[in-house]
This record gives structure tokens, C-alpha cells and sequence, in this order.
């Protein structure tokens, strides 16, 4: 259900709100995606479903109405190859998944109604629900969800398509049966399937010639909304089922219509919102615009922390300073969290231990401390490790077998990213305190994105990441040996054996127990050999017209307050 | 064949040659540009193979030679490929947003033209004195003003403090059919036609009056007032008319600018045209919409630069097509 496009934070800064003015294009753009598989790992993952919520219309709750957001410019309404969060947005009220969560995060059945893992995690079976139906009235079967994911698999649409790599086959043995055979057992695998392919009707796509360019103007979904009108640019209309009593909630919405209009500029969205043109900003106000809009008692402003997280990547592979565990000990001693989330985000970010978001309750070890903020510890350790000012320069010379001269290390990042800026200011004051010189390096963000993926041509880079839903994931595609390739997201060519094992060894599992044990151990890992320095994670400030309520605020989660569940149970305030 | 035929003739043939030149240098430059579409969709689950058939879906993956050939092909058979953000036929998302613009941009160039023309002649009239500098010195502070900052203030005063124009938008999802949609089209059009009518006054009212200062000194001005002719006269019909003929081919090279100057314009306002599309593709590397995009733009300029020629027959009969 949740298609996602985390991109890496330093080209979101080549967002256009990066380049007019106050502009806080992480907000937008970070937010790529995503959404309700992130939620569905913050929490430990349920063996038994949750039950279906009994479905009892609420005769006090205001039925009706039109309820408008304002949104980023639309990429895509063909879920195959959508790539934003907004699209997602609207193509999760049309197109149904096996799973949804509700707002405590609790995994909902949708249109499956099991799903079982074998003990060798190489077989995963769902048997679905029936009575589901397309818009068109065909019944929606396990032979949708098949030939979904296996044109994926054909096609490789996006980086999604990673989800099915370790799959062998699909099987739909009868109507409302699939069964996934795999040919690696990965535990999170049924939660990734249920949670990020939505399920498409195949008897409208395989007469479709080219599903990569094919636009869906008009969607046959299977969902509580359907799409009724579309002026490209400007906004797009859905209008409630009120025949839909399909689970997880049995009942049509109470809105009846929804209207999503783009706003390229954030600013214009904000005042559209303050000025009452539109009900909800689902993707966050900048920064500098929520105090304003928290002193209108008219809005209400829900802190939504990103699963993502922004840091410096070292280049362990070609700086032989870099390459020394010691040198990136001290100089994560370094780093004073405190002042970036005070002074550059105004409290809204979190300090971030190892790149495993505190956010990901399930996947967080809260034992992994940080390295203290201790400058005078750090230079201690680049001394002893054969970092000393021999010359009074005021920064710590090198060893003399690699030329003797003062340790001097380029910070990178994308120029067109005020935070990224402060921040690296921030860093190089710690840094050069602690006796290492850091001349800043700001790049447009295109060119710099090059230099570092395929050049390799970097000291340290400062970046980000937009979406981490499953860190087991992310380990191995960041920081396994095996993954450090051109244009690939292992930037840094760490290479420690234990680590490494730990790592594949715990990604490829069948048990999601010891995977989750397994990404605890890698933390602590993680820890001592600083394979990035990790900084901080932002938190979205998403606001709502107190006109409208029932919202369901999915925890760590993209989708914010405009995911399926807020949309299908929002009503107008009573007057 | 008429001179003028064979003269428009000639034109075409050389408009052909440049839309050629200018389709080639936009190839090129966005292949000069660091970074490819696909870096675009970097997440953290991307893998090289998945990028690499991503790469292969667009054609990114063949040599720029055999690329450059494909689009040149492609194009002259009027189609400009898929869009690579928006998985569309660019032909489809140029058609949606050509009409906001020439809207846009018509409507802006009216009120331009009715705006620069008498401020023009005033300071002609009133050369010197205080009003002359004032009103030169204020539409060339308005043309350096930061558009995205004018347009959020007028943004802000006419829409949301006294609530006379919607903010953003080029119609609103409840506005109804008919007559009352046009109205709503119109009062979405008002204040992103004024920021651009009058961060664009200053080079057409400087213009104006350069060429105008210089006709007053012509003979035939002096010729008129010693007839005794009315002030007045001297300056509309005598001296205006033949000051037009350069003001004209400001006006028609400055079209350019105007769509081009419409890409802020149209992203801070929200507006569906072609400068927002610009801007939101170069963003996402989106080079096959911003080869057609550009490629629109220069046709407009070619093409208007042609009619201006050929309105100069028309102001000053004098002028005469061919050898």
C-alpha cells in the first residue's frame, strides 16, 4: 500500500524549496513515500492479527462535507511506478493492500486475512478475504495479488521491487489463496509484501500495453474512494464509496468528498491553510512557520517524527585517516547534538545513537549509548593514536608515514540546504576544537551526489536519509561489503568482519525474533566502529483545521494524518 | 511571389534552422548537467540492477550520440518521449500546462502595454522633473524586486487580508461551470498577471522613452510644432508612432522573457503553466519534458520575432519586404 521514495536528503535539498527563499525542503520532501510499513515496524510485530474493529456507525457524528489538503506537485497516479508521498497519499484510499495499521499501530488485516510464515521462513502463505470487489464489480482475488507482484518483479518499476528479490516464485493455488516461495528466508519479508504493494486489478492492466508509461486517468480501484476528477497541476477530487462495507472498518466513510490541491512552494500551501482555503497540510509546515500557525487556536499542529535520519558519511574506503576506528571514535566525541537540535531545528529533531531511529521502538536498543559530547576525550584518543599537534598549529599533525602534516578532512554537503549548512558549521567549530581542520565543501547537490556514489571522490559527506522502514534492510544495503558498488547506498566501504557476518546473518533469517535480536547486536557494533556519524532525525510538524476531527495519527509514520485511517473516519466539528 | 512572401519564406527557413540549433544545445546542455534522472529515485532499498533498468527504461543507458539521434528523430515526427517524473507523454503534460501560460503571459503583456506606455510618454512629457525620475527610478527598483518575495507579499495583503483573490491556483475545485467558472479562472489570473506586469515595467518604459526622446529631436517634430500643430498631436501621432518601431522589437524580444520570467511566478502562485513545469523538471532532471519545454519556448520566440517583423511593415509603410 505504502509506495515510498526515500531519497537521499542531499538531493532533497535540490528540491524547489530548497532554492526559493525558507524553504525547509526536507519537510517536503523527506517525506517521500511511504508510510504505514514504517509504522508497522515501530512497534514488535503481532503473531496474531489484530481483530477487525466492529463496524458501528456513530449516529452523533456529522456526516458529509468536503475536506481539502494541500500537497506537493503529483508525480504519478499509476501505483507502479508512483514515487512520492503525496501520490501515495491518494492512490492508498484507491487501491487496497493485504495489510493496513490503525493508529496504534496494531496490523490489520485488509484484504488478507492470515498470513503464516513456515518454520524455514521459505514459504509465506496469505489467504484472503472474500467478497472484496472492484470498482467494476469483478471480485478482487489472490490472482490480482499475484499478477501484481509478478509484473513488479518483470517490470523492476522501482526500487520497491527490491522487497521481492529473495522470492522464487507466486503461487494463487485457489481464488483466495497466495502463497510466496522463497529462495532466502527474510523474516520482515510478509510484513514488506502486505504493507508496500498495493494489490492492482489484473483484468485492467495485462491488456495494458506499457504499465511503465500508462497514466490511469481513470483508476478502477477496490478502495473506500474513488477518483473522480483530475486537472493535472492543480488538484485531484475523490469522492467517498457509500456503498463500501469492506474490513477493516465495514462502513463507508463519513467525508464525502476529498480534494488534494499541489502547491510547488510551501509557503503558498501555508497561507492557503491559514487563510481556511484548505483543511490539512498532511506533509508538514516549515519550521519557521509553526508558531504562528500553534497560536491560532483555529489549527492544531501534531508532531510527527521521520523514521529517516541525517548524518556524515566518512570515507573509510579511501582516506586512510578515515579508514582509523580510532580517529572516527574521537571525532564522534566530537559532535554536540544538542547545539543542532536546539539551534538549527528549534527542538524539532531527535538525537540519533546509531543510525537505528528511536522512533523504531522495535528495532531501537536503548542500551547502545552515545559517545559523551567531550572534545578534550577526543583529542586524548587522536593523540594516542598518533594524532598529536607536533607543530603548534592548532590542529593535530598526522603520523609522519602519512606525510606529517595537519589532519585535514573536507565536509561535504548540498549548498542549496540552509540546515545542511548550519549544520556543517556547527561541526566544523566541534571538529576544529578538537584539533582536526574541516574546510567546508558546499556542492550543488546533483554534481555532489555524483562525486559521492560513483567518483567515491569525498572526505566526509553530510546527508541524510528519508525513510528507514526496516534497519535489518538498511544495514545491509549501507553498510555489507558486498554493497559497496558504484552509484550503490554503501558509501563509506566499511569493512569489518563482524560486523559484516552479524549483518547477513541477521538479515537473511527466517525468524523475525532473531532478526530484531540480531539488529540490537549490530547497534552495539555499530557503536564502537562508527560507521557514520549518525546526527539527528527531523520531526514534521503536520497540521489540521480544528473544523474537521476523528484524525488517526499513525506514530512514526509518513502518512501522517492523512493515512487510510484518518481519511475514512474524519468528520466535521460539530458547530 | 510577392516580396513579402518570398521574404516570410526566407524567415521560415531560417526559424526551422534556429529551432534546430536550439533543440541541439538544450540536448546537450541537460546531458552536460551533473547527476541523471534516475539519482532521483536513490532510497535506501535501490539496488545498481534496479537502477540500471531504470536507467535503460528512459534510454539513458545508450550512448549520447545514438540518444541525441533518437530524440532528433523522435521529434521531428512531433513526439518528445515520456516524462521521466511523471511516467506521461510529454506532449500530453506541455499540452495541459501551454494554455495557463499563454494566458498568463498574454494577459501579463496587455497589462504591461497598458501600463508602461502611458507612464512612457509621461516621462517624456515630463523629462527632468521629479515625476520623470520617480516613476523611471520606481519601475526599475519593482523589475529588481526577488519575485517569489512580491508574489508572497501580494499573496498575503490581496488574499489574505482583505480576501479579494484566492491564494494560489488557477481555479478552484468548487468553481463551478460556466460563466462562473470563467470568473473564477479570471480572479485566480489577477495577481500572478499583476506581479508579472509590473516586475516587468522598467526596461519597457525606459525604452519608451529613449526612443521617444530621440524622435522628439527629429526634424519632422520641429517641422510639426513650428506648423503650429497641438502639443499634444506632436507627441501621439508624430513622434509616437515612429518611436514605436524599436519600442515593438523590445516588446516582441522580451516575450521570451516573459514565459521564461513566468517560472517563479507560476511556482510561488501555484499556477499549471509551462514555467512551473520548468521548474519542477529541472529539479528531477526531467530532460525529455524540458527538451519539449524549451523547445515550446523557442518556437514562441522565433515566432514572434517573426511577427514583429512583419509589423513593422505595418507601422512604417517605408519598410519594404526582400531585396
Amino acid at each position: 500500500m505504502a509506495s515510498s521514495s526515500d531519497r537521499p536528503i542531499n538531493l532533497l535539498h535540490s528540491s524547489l524549496q530548497a532554492t526559493m527563499r525558507r524553504r525547509d525542503a526536507m519537510r517536503w520532501l523527506t517525506f517521500a513515500g511511504g508510510g504505514a510499513s514504517i509504522a508497522a515496524l515501530t512497534l514488535p510485530p503481532y503473531s496474531v492479527l489484530a481483530q477487525t474493529p466492529a463496524a458501528t456507525p456513530d449516529p452523533n457524528i456529522q456526516q458529509g462535507g468536503t475536506f481539502q489538503m494541500g500537497i506537493a506537485d503529483i508525480s504519478s497516479l499509476n501505483p507502479f511506478v508512483s514515487n512520492s508521498q503525496q501520490d501515495s497519499l491518494i492512490l492508498n484510499l484507491l487501491y487496497p493492500a493485504l495489510g493496513t495499521l490503525d493508529k496504534d499501530s496494531n496490523r490489520l488485516p485488509y484484504v488478507a486475512e492470515s498470513w503464516e510464515t513456515s518454520a524455514d521462513g521459505l514459504t509465506n502463505t496469505f489467504k484472503l478475504r472474500r467478497g472484496f470487489l472492484w470498482e467494476d464489480g469483478t471480485p478482487l482475488t489472490a490472482h490480482d495479488v499475484k499478477f501484481t507482484c509478478d509484473l513488479e518483479i518483470e517490470q523492476k518499476f522501482t526500487f520497491k521491487t527490491a522487497i521481492l528479490a529473495p522470492v522464487a516464485s507466486i503461487e494463487a493455488p485457489d481464488d483466495y489463496t497466495v502463497v510466496f516461495t522463497m529462495s532466502q528466508p527474510v523474516a520482515t519479508f510478509i510484513y514488506d509484501v502486505a504493507f508496500w504493494f498495493r494489490i492492482m486489478p489484473k483484468h485492467i492492466w495485462e491488456t495494458i500495453e506499457d504499465p511503465k508509461t500508462y497514466t490511469n486517468d481513470q483508476p478502477i480501484g477496490a478502495g473506500p474512494f474513488r477518483l473522480t476528477r483530475w486537472e493535472k497541476t492543480q488538484f485531484v477530487e475523490l469522492e467517498a464509496r457509500k456503498d463500501y462495507n469492506y474490513p477493516p472498518i465495514g462502513r463507508p466513510p463519513y467525508v464525502d468528498k476529498l480534494i488534494y490541491r499541489t502547491y510547488p512552494d510551501v509557503n503558498t500551501l501555508v497561507l492557503a491553510f491559514q487563510n481556511g482555503d484548505i483543511d490539512a497540510v498532511p506533509q508538514g509546515v516549515p519550521v519557521d512557520s509553526v508558531d504562528a500557525i500553534k497560536q491560532d487556536p483555529a489549527f492544531e499542529v501534531v508532531p510527527n517524527a521521520s523514521t529517516g535520519y541525517n548524518y556524515v558519511a566518512p570515507n573509510i574506503a579511501e582516506n586512510p585517516h578515515l579508514a582509523n576506528v580510532k580517529v572516527r571514535q574521537a571525532m564522534a566525541m566530537g559532535i554536540d547534538k544538542d547545539v543542532i537540535v536546539q539551534f538549527v531545528f528549534k527542538g524539532n529533531a531527535g538525537k540519533m545513537t546509531t543510525v537505528v531511529s528511536p522512533v523504531l521502538t522495535a528495532w531501537h536498543n536503548p542500551d547502545v549509548e552515545d559517545w559523551p559530547f567531550d572534545i578534550e576525550a577526543g583529542r586524548q584518543l587522536l593523540e594516542e593514536s598518533g594524532y598529536t599537534d607536533t607543530d603548534d598549529s592548532g590542529f593535530v599533525n598526522v603520523p609522519e608515514e602519512h606525510g606529517g602534516g595537519d589532519l585535514e578532512l573536507r565536509l561535504s554537503f548540498a549548498a542549496n540546504e540552509p540546515a545542511s549548512q548550519k549544520v556543517a558549521a556547527i561541526l566544523k567549530e566541534n571538529w576544529e576544537k578538537m584539533g582536526v581542520s574541516i574546510p567546508l565543501d558546499a556542492q550543488e547537490s546533483n554534481a555532489l551526489y555524483q562525486r559521492v556514489r560513483f567518483d567515491r571522490d569525498y572526505e566526509l559527506y553530510l546527508a541524510g536519509w528519508g525513510i528507514v522502514d526496516n534497519p535489518s534492510r538498511h544495514y545491509y544495503s549501507t553498510f555489507h561489503p558486498s554493497q559497496y558498488n558504484p552509484g550503490s547506498n554503501n558509501l563509506t566501504g566499511i569493512d569489518n568482519d563482524e560486523f559484516a557476518a552479524l549483518i547477513e546473518e541477521t538479515h537473511f533469517n527466517a525468524d523475525l525474533e532473531a532478526t530484531q535480536e540480531g539488529v540490537f547486536k549490530i547497534q552495539e557494533i555499530d557503536h564502537e566502529i562508527v560507521p557514520v556519524f549518525a546526527l539527528y532525525y527531523p520531526e514534521f510538524n503536520l497540521a489540521y483545521n480544528r473544523r474537521w476531527q476523528g484524525f488517526q495519527v499513525l506514530p512514526g509514520s509518513l502518512l501522517g494524518i492523512a493515512s487510510w485511517h484518518s481519511m475514512v473516519n474524519i468528520h466535521q466539528t460539530a458547530s | 511571389m510577392s516580396g513579402k512572401a518570398q521574404y516570410i519564406l526566407r524567415r521560415s527557413l531560417q526559424s526551422v534552422l534556429t529551432i534546430f540549433i536550439a533543440a541541439t544545445i538544450t540536448f546537450f546542455i541537460l546531458r552536460l548537467l551533473p547527476g541523471d534522472p534516475v539519482s532521483i529515485f536513490a532510497d535506501p532499498m535501490m539496488t545498481p540492477e534496479i537502477r540500471q533498468k531504470l536507467l535503460a527504461d528512459f534510454g539513458l543507458d545508450r550512448p549520447i550520440p545514438i540518444q541525441y539521434g533518437k530524440y532528433l528523430y523522435q521529434m521531428a515526427q512531433g513526439n518528445f518521449g515520456v516524462s521521466i517524473s511523471q511516467r506521461a507523454p510529454v506532449d500530453d503534460v506541455i499540452a495541459d500546462a501551454l494554455p495557463w501560460t499563454l494566458l498568463l503571459a498574454g494577459s501579463s503583456l496587455v497589462v504591461t502595454l497598458l501600463i508602461s506606455i502611458p507612464l512612457g510618454l509621461l516621462t517624456v512629457y515630463r523629462q527632468g522633473r521629479v515625476s520623470d525620475v520617480i516613476i523611471r527610478a520606481a519601475t526599475v527598483t519593482l523589475g529588481a524586486l526577488f519575485i517569489p518575495w512580491v508574489a508572497l507579499m501580494v499573496m498575503n495583503f490581496f488574499g489574505r487580508e482583505l480576501n479579494w483573490f484566492p491564494i494560489g491556483g488557477a481555479t478552484d475545485p468548487e468553481g463551478g461551470e460556466g460563466w462562473s467558472k470563467v470568473v473564477d479562472v479570471l480572479k485566480h489570473l489577477v495577481l500572478p498577471c499583476l506581479v508579472l506586469a509590473i516586475t516587468n515595467l522598467g526596461p519597457y518604459v525606459l525604452f519608451l522613452r529613449t526612443s521617444m526622446v530621440e524622435v522628439m529631436q527629429e526634424d519632422y517634430v520641429r517641422t510639426g510644432r513650428a506648423k503650429g500643430v497641438a502639443e499634444r498631436r506632436v507627441v501621439l501621432i508624430h513622434a509616437f508612432r515612429n518611436a514605436l518601431i524599436p519600442f515593438v522589437t523590445v516588446v516582441g524580444l522580451r516575450l521570451g522573457f516573459l514565459v521564461s520570467g513566468a517560472v517563479l511566478t507560476e511556482t510561488v502562485f501555484a499556477y499549471p503553466g509551462i514555467g512551473r513545469l520548468i521548474f519542477r523538471s529541472v529539479q528531477q532532471h526531467d530532460y525529455p519534458v524540458l527538451q519539449g519545454a524549451f523547445l515550446m519556448l523557442a518556437l514562441t520566440v522565433v515566432l514572434f520575432n517573426l511577427i514583429t517583423d512583419l509589423v513593422y511593415g505595418a507601422l512604417d509603410p517605408r519598410i519594404i519586404y526582400g531585396s
